[in-house]
């Protein structure tokens, strides 16, 4: 069978999308069973940056950007229900103030640097249960990210109206990361009246 | 008086802070419970829940505003349930046309909202199309505050060019002065069953 020029391109274009998305997650962990024994009630999440975290120039700035993009990302590609955590703290806190969460996702920021046109971005994301405080799942990436990416005109824009200018620093490189990163987390399923719960929590 | 004057200034700071908030949430909600209620409307466990999650979708998108605009100076002369009638249809074609393309689609992209721009009872979030890896597709969503709720009314291309105005003056005026707003229902109704069918529902 001839593959035509086209056909040749388009699978070249398809494995280096692969390549890429793999070569940015470094490791994943996922706790054994975990999809028929936790998964069944870890379905409401918040999302907490860590303060253990490197500490760039703006780390406040980038703590809440972290935060928005993992939200984003996770309420539209994923089956968790997300709710927004209001004060921020420990996880063992977050849980606590926050009746309705069964896990949380916590970030952490453990290498952020300039190169260049590019940050470089070590990231670790865990999915805790609020529980047992039991690790379920987590996954780590490692790449350096084109800062002004030029494919993202309303992606940043958008970011600098809502943070400010800085915001160009972690825009990209946020989106293409949680892209990657959570590519592969398991997920639980949810009833129709958690569907129901998902959509009004996912808009607030 | 100076400290007053600061802590003054550090409360509004801080109300217009959390008023920007505010309506940022409040605009862009009705959007993401559009697009989530399409996307679980699929994978409902019955048909019967199918609908209601479609329902609920079409709870966000102004249809008596739509059609009002449409209809123009036809408007004065429809009678309330001609009004309904056409609002109705509008809804349901988005049901049978809008819906599928959204679910197709979903997957496979993300969407990006600016924060609103609200000028009076309008509100306008420009929005773009992230698809493989880029922006593919900028837009804007019109929305029109009704009550405390916004409500989708329109949508303007990359250019700025308003989707309804352009149905209006391509599509609904000519049949309105062609047939009257009993032949622009009829019209539609045919539309209705076609994408009905083309859904396969």
């Amino acid at each position: 069978m001839k593959l035509s020029f086209l056909r040749v391109c388009a699978l070249i274009f398809l494995a280096a999308v692969i390549v890429d998305c793999r070569s940015t997650v470094t490791r994943t962990y996922t706790k054994p069973g975990l999809e028929n024994a936790e998964l069944k009630y870890v379905k409401r999440v918040g999302i907490v940056v860590d303060k253990a975290s490197v500490a760039p120039v703006h780390a406040d700035l980038r703590d809440r950007m972290l935060s928005y993009r993992t939200r984003e990302h996770l309420t539209h590609h994923s089956e968790y229900i997300v709710y927004p955590v209001k004060t921020p703290g420990p996880v063992i806190d977050v849980c606590k103030a926050n009746k309705k969460l069964n896990g949380v996702i916590l970030l952490r920021v453990l290498e952020e640097k300039k190169v260049g046109g590019d940050l470089s971005l070590n990231l670790m994301s865990t999915l805790l249960d609020c529980k047992s405080g039991d690790r379920l799942w987590e996954a780590e990436g490692k790449r350096n990210f084109e800062m002004n990416d030029s494919d993202f005109g309303t992606l940043v824009s958008g970011d600098v109206k809502r943070f400010g200018n800085d915001a160009r620093t972690y825009s990209a490189p946020f989106y293409r990361m949680t892209g990657a990163l959570y590519e592969k987390m398991p997920m639980p399923e949810l009833t129709d009246s958690e569907r129901i719960e998902k959509i009004d929590a996912d808009a607030d | 008086m100076k400290q007053l004057s600061i802590a003054v200034t550090i409360f509004l700071f801080a109300f217009s802070i959390h008023a920007e908030e505010e309506s940022e949430a409040r605009v862009i909600a009705p959007i993401k419970k559009l697009i989530g209620s399409v996307r679980y409307s699929e994978k409902a466990s019955t048909s019967a829940e199918k609908k209601t999650l479609e329902d609920r979708a079409l709870e966000y998108i102004g249809s008596a505003q739509m059609a009002d605009f449409l209809l123009g100076d036809f408007s004065a002369k429809a009678t309330p349930e001609q009004k309904e009638k056409f609002a109705s249809q509008i809804r349901e074609y988005t049901r049978y046309k809008a819906f599928p393309l959204v679910n197709k689609y979903f997957k496979d992209i993300d969407l990006t909202y600016e924060p609103p721009v609200i000028n009076g009872d309008k509100a306008r979030v420009q929005s773009s199309v992230v698809y493989a890896g880029s922006e593919r597709l900028t837009f804007s969503w019109v929305l029109t505050r009704v009550g405390d709720n916004y409500v989708i009314t329109d949508f303007l291309d990359e250019k700025g060019t308003s989707t309804m105005q352009t149905n209006k003056d391509r599509q609904v005026q000519p049949t309105l002065k062609a047939k009257g707003i009993p032949g622009l229902l009829a019209t539609m109704e045919g539309a209705v069953n076609q994408v009905k069918k083309a859904a396969g529902r």
